[in-house]
């Protein structure tokens, strides 16, 4: 699996995070009730985190990506949603991996989606990880720190 | 040693690195336990029921009783010893469908959707938590290292390290992050 | 309506019912008191949502909701203060959530294989329209719920 081998040569240690403080967060969803407990979740989790920013669909999303994932303004983590109005989810992660400087950014898949089918192209296309919704908030912490390389 | 005992619609917290606090005989009922690494506060609450207007009189004069007065007042009680909620590290155990509770249909279940909504509310993250089947079970916690433990009562009389079915659903939700089960 | 059909209908009002009851559980700490036929509440139930969803199967979800449960279910999914009251706005978004989290739930566990692209949930006061298809009332913890799902080409 390159696409994590390639992430992995990116991780940083939790202390590195811990002393920048500079966690920054892209959440992709059109459910703006959905976005509010993500980002809920990420506050709570004690993540590092200095900027969060929202898109309400695939669209939207390259364009932060775009503008925020240069250097030294990094884009860390990206959450997505699949079922998007304009661009879906799946199309999205597939536009972010075909272009060399974003194919790095972790991206989170949270979804009701949970078919097989669907969870393994994803994966093909190169989403570190997949939560099924309903989820516990819990469980958004604990794929974050594992992408993340905690623990 | 000192053993501080919490007793069924009561919480205690301490910061008295010599002392454990212990909650027994949770069957549907749920135990909380909280520990702030930063400041070195524990506490456990014991409560009984998920929603205090079921009966504001009682509400009133035993607010440990109910997740919903229970856990804020926990959470506050150890904020005044100094902890943060932003840091706190929270376990729950219990939460069971114990046969002889017919009477009381699935209060288990509601007393865990109940302390899940008030930790929620109260911006709280479950670090692990024990909870449901048709077992008793003990929690405790040693204040100076934040060491919690479960000790899980079968059905039957049989004792098992907390891995039966209520282990099973913990790995599944991966929320199980170095507890240590201890054997009775 | 053939018994076969009638079976089947049987059987997915029970998935739909499971894929609620696991929704409502997790991120909305309430419950399932009552499910039937019909509910012993307020009709027609004041917020209605649909959901299109379309790929190996096309058709239409529609949940219906009470003011109360709704006002209370956003509340717990947003963490809101118990004293603070959820906007009107922050209600239909949630419940906007919800009726999707329902839908794909359900659908995930009636076709485990297939694909599915899901529709923005439209939320719309007061409800309109009759939706037949597979049917469940639900009564909540503190309120009412109606859940509808049916296949093929939904008109717009």
């Amino acid at each position: 699996m390159p696409e994590i081998e390639a992430a992995s040569r990116e991780k940083k240690s939790r202390e590195e995070l811990k002393a920048m403080n500079s966690l920054r967060i892209l959440i992709v969803d059109d459910s703006p009730a959905m976005r509010a407990y993500v980002r809920r979740t990420v506050q709570l989790a004690s993540l590092p985190v200095k900027n969060v920013f929202e898109a309400g669909n695939g669209l939207e999303a390259l364009d932060i990506v775009h503008k925020e994932n240069r250097e030294p303004n990094k884009l860390d983590l990206i959450f997505a949603d699949l079922n998007m109005p304009v661009m879906n989810g799946e199309e999205f992660v597939q536009k972010l991996r075909s272009d060399e400087r974003d194919a790095r950014v972790p991206i989170l898949i949270i979804s009701t989606d949970a078919t097989q089918k669907r969870v393994m192209r994803l994966r093909e296309l190169g989403a570190q990880g997949y939560i099924s919704k309903p989820c516990q908030p819990e469980m958004i912490r604990l794929k974050v720190q594992q992408i993340l390389g905690e623990e | 040693m000192g053993l501080i005992v919490v007793g069924i619609s009561e919480y205690r917290c301490s910061t008295d690195r010599d002392a454990s606090i212990v909650t027994y005989a949770l069957g549907s009922c749920i135990g909380v336990g909280a520990f702030d690494p930063v400041a070195g506060v524990a506490g456990i609450l014991h409560f009984l029921l998920p929603d205090s207007r079921q009966d504001p009189e009682r509400a009133l004069g035993q607010p440990a009783s109910y997740a919903d007065t229970g856990i804020p007042l926990l959470i506050r009680a150890m904020e005044r010893l100094g902890a943060d909620r932003r840091r706190i590290r929270v376990r729950l155990a219990g939460g069971a469908q114990i046969l002889s509770d017919n009477a009381q249909l699935a209060v288990g279940k509601r007393n865990y959707m109940a302390a899940r909504k008030a930790l929620w509310q109260l911006g709280v993250m479950v670090e692990m938590e024990a909870v449901g089947g048709a077992v008793s079970r003990n929690l405790g916690i040693t204040v100076d290292t934040g060491d919690f433990w479960v000790q899980t009562k079968g059905p039957g009389g049989n004792t098992d390290n907390g891995n039966g079915s209520a282990g099973e659903k913990l790995a599944r939700r991966g929320l199980v992050t170095g507890a240590r089960e201890c054997q009775k | 309506m053939t018994q076969e059909t009638a079976q089947r209908d049987e059987l997915l009002a029970a998935e739909l019912v499971g894929a609620a009851r696991d929704v409502l559980n997790v991120m909305f700490f309430t419950d399932i008191m009552e499910e039937g036929e019909d509910y012993n509440g307020p009709k027609p139930l004041p917020i209605q949502v649909r959901v299109r969803f379309s790929g190996d199967q096309c058709g239409e979800f529609r949940m219906e909701v009470d003011d109360l449960a709704a006002g209370s279910m956003a509340g717990s999914f947003l963490g809101t203060d118990p004293v603070t009251a959820p906007s009107r706005e922050e209600i239909d978004q949630v419940m906007g959530e919800l009726a999707n989290m329902i839908c794909g739930a359900f659908l995930s566990r009636y076709e485990k294989e297939g694909l599915f692209a899901l529709s923005s949930p439209e939320v719309l006061r007061p409800a309109s329209g009759e939706l037949s298809g597979v049917h469940r009332a639900l009564e909540l913890m503190d309120g009412f719920m109606d859940l509808r799902v049916r296949w093929g080409s939904v008109s717009a």
